[in-house]
């Protein structure tokens, strides 16, 4: 349920709909719009190293908004989404190294996109038009996971095999020549923006809504006239274009590729950033994979080593006592701090 | 409008429907009654696609429709509400009515809000009694607006033809009265078609045109409320033995 609709739903179950919508749809337009600005405005402060650090993070969370549309929203967990990130990746490094087009750089990002997207899709109508669900469906993407980057390391003339692609920083769009890091961040920033409105929008139109339904109850949802498997391939397909559009930036980000992002601990992760963040909220996604990777980020070496115990730990609190996650709970602190202040001015 | 000939479902060795044959008119309301197991269920999966007949064919306007999917069916007019209700929790009262309202449009124009579905909403929940719930979680409803929701969702679906799995299942006396008001009610406002499985006789009675009971797997007798209860065999079904 997106905040959009629970606001409108909220607005039909209590008379004066107007008075109470509109204060606080400003309210987070403006915070949002501030937060905006001071992230564009960062790379004035932050050293190189950090700034390239949190582009990363924020290429994760564009991919874990994926991942969360369609475990979230369609409730369909793949264990593979790296596969479709690294998709994005390869398909961009590999057109930005090996072909030598007037205007690759933007025919990196866009077959990046189409690539993952394409495969999902169709993958997605095989699977889906067979009956696969559940734990089924986990099994398979699992599997999809351990090909591909079975496929990446032994396909050394095409992918560089396990030593991985080196593939050159920066990309030009048009008259901009975005090669510093603090560009990249830029271009990652906007990109991510629209990213996420992009999902929002496509999550809270009516095919977002059957997609909801699909999850809930698949029968009732066929028997109302939907083609539920058609319905997920579009979700699977547009976590792949999410997804490929993340990794698509993340090979001139990083520079660098290797098979390992296409596997199963790099798949692993973006359910841990979904699931700490809150599952099927969207924004959570986003915020838990760069959350997650700052702290690591930040952590000293010989913490590194504890990494996967204190995070699995963590992933543990907050399934049993907060499964909303971060997104969740900000929310309820938000409609607390809400309603004391409605109490407070009843009171005056 | 319905024609179903000679149709049979067999589960390896066991006969759940058996040489079923069905008449219904256009506009008729007919109910289907019958002890546990004489295959009622079995014969709606039958006829909304969930389970391909074993044998025998069925016939909608005409048309030839045997074994086609559930989903090509709904498009066809054909629209089910199921036994125990079957609403998505999750959402609220208007969302599990609009995404019935979109339930046929095609899926590349599901990205756009279509205005009428709010406007078919709104004369819906009236008819159904929610229009104070709207925006409630369907989750949280009684039982009894749960499967009125059902059959909201069911009709916003815009069918021709309806078949309602037991839509009084678990009401009170009052819920059942208002129930049976309301079928009849968009019964003659939309010149519906409707199969009724129920097993309350004075729902039957007030509701049906016509009513067949079938009994282990077959179409035991066919007719008016008055003949059916004044049948030996029915009572013999119903009050012991086999």
């Amino acid at each position: 349920m997106t905040f959009a609709h629970d606001l409108r739903s909220a607005g039909t179950a209590e008379p004066p709909p107007t008075a109470r919508r509109t204060p606080t749809a400003a309210w987070r337009g403006l915070v949002l719009l501030a937060a905006a600005v001071a992230l564009w405005l960062l790379p004035m402060v932050l050293d190189t190293r950090s700034v390239s650090l949190l582009s990363r993070f924020m290429l994760f969370g564009l991919a874990a908004l994926g991942l969360d549309l369609l475990w979230g929203r369609a409730g369909l967990l793949s264990l593979g989404h790296a596969a479709l990130f690294g998709l994005g990746c390869y398909t961009s490094g590999l057109v930005l190294t090996r072909t030598t087009w007037a205007a690759n750089d933007l025919v990196a990002v866009l077959a990046g996109i189409a690539v993952p997207a394409a495969f999902g899709f169709f993958a997605g109508l095989v699977l889906f038009k067979g009956r696969i669900k559940g734990v089924y469906f986990g099994i398979v993407t699992l599997l999809f996971a351990l090909l591909f980057e079975q496929l990446a390391g032994t396909w050394g003339s095409l992918t560089g095999g396990f030593n991985g692609l080196v593939v050159p920083g920066g990309i030009t769009i048009g008259p901009l020549d975005l090669e510093m890091p603090s560009d990249m961040y830029r271009v990652v920033l906007v990109v991510s923006i629209l990213g996420y409105l992009v999902v929002r929008w496509f999550a809270s139109s009516p095919l977002g809504r059957a997609i909801e339904a699909s999850r809930m109850n698949d029968l009732r949802a066929e028997a109302l006239g939907y083609d539920v498997a058609v319905v997920r391939a579009i979700t699977l397909g547009a976590a792949g274009a999410l997804a490929g559009l993340a990794g698509a930036l993340y090979a001139p980000v990083e520079g660098f590729i290797y098979p390992n992002q296409l596997g199963l601990v790099a798949s692993t992760s973006f359910i841990v950033w979904v699931a700490i963040g809150g599952r099927g909220t969207l924004i959570g996604a986003f915020v838990g994979a760069v959350i997650v990777n700052g702290v690591q980020s930040r952590l000293s070496d010989r913490f590194q080593e504890y990494w996967p115990l204190l995070i699995g730990c963590f992933l543990l609190v907050v399934i049993l006592f907060e499964p909303g996650g971060v997104a969740g709970s900000s929310r309820r602190l938000v409609a607390a701090v809400g309603s004391v202040r409605s109490r407070f001015r009843a009171r005056s | 409008m319905l024609e179903v000939d000679q149709v049979t479902k067999r589960y390896g060795g066991i006969v759940a429907i058996d040489r079923v044959s069905l008449r219904v008119e256009e506009g008729e309301i007919r109910c289907l009654v019958g002890p546990n197991g004489a295959g009622k269920t079995t014969l709606f999966n039958v006829l909304a696609g969930s389970t391909k007949p074993s044998s025998g064919s069925i016939r909608l306007r005409g048309r030839d429709v045997t074994g086609l999917a559930p989903r090509r069916m709904s498009r066809l007019g054909v629209a089910r509400k199921f036994q125990s209700p079957s609403v998505f929790d999750e959402f609220t009262v208007r969302d599990n009515l609009e995404v019935a309202v979109d339930g046929k449009r095609p899926v590349r124009h599901l990205l756009r809000h279509d205005r009428r579905a709010d406007e078919s909403v709104e004369d819906l929940v009236d008819e159904l009694g929610l229009a104070d719930h709207l925006g409630v979680k369907a989750g949280h409803l009684s039982h009894g607006q749960r499967q009125w929701l059902e059959i909201g969702m069911v009709l916003a679906n815009e069918p021709q033809l309806l078949l309602l799995d037991e839509p009084t299942a678990g009401m009170t006396r009052d819920e059942t009265t208002s129930t049976e008001a309301l079928l009849r009610r968009v019964a003659r406002g939309r010149r519906l078609t409707m199969i009724v499985i129920e097993h309350d006789i004075g729902f039957v009675r007030a509701l049906g045109d016509r009513i067949t009971v079938l009994h282990k797997g077959q179409v035991l007798v066919e007719g008016s409320a008055e003949q059916i209860e004044g049948n030996p065999e029915v009572r013999r079904v119903y009050l012991g033995g086999s």
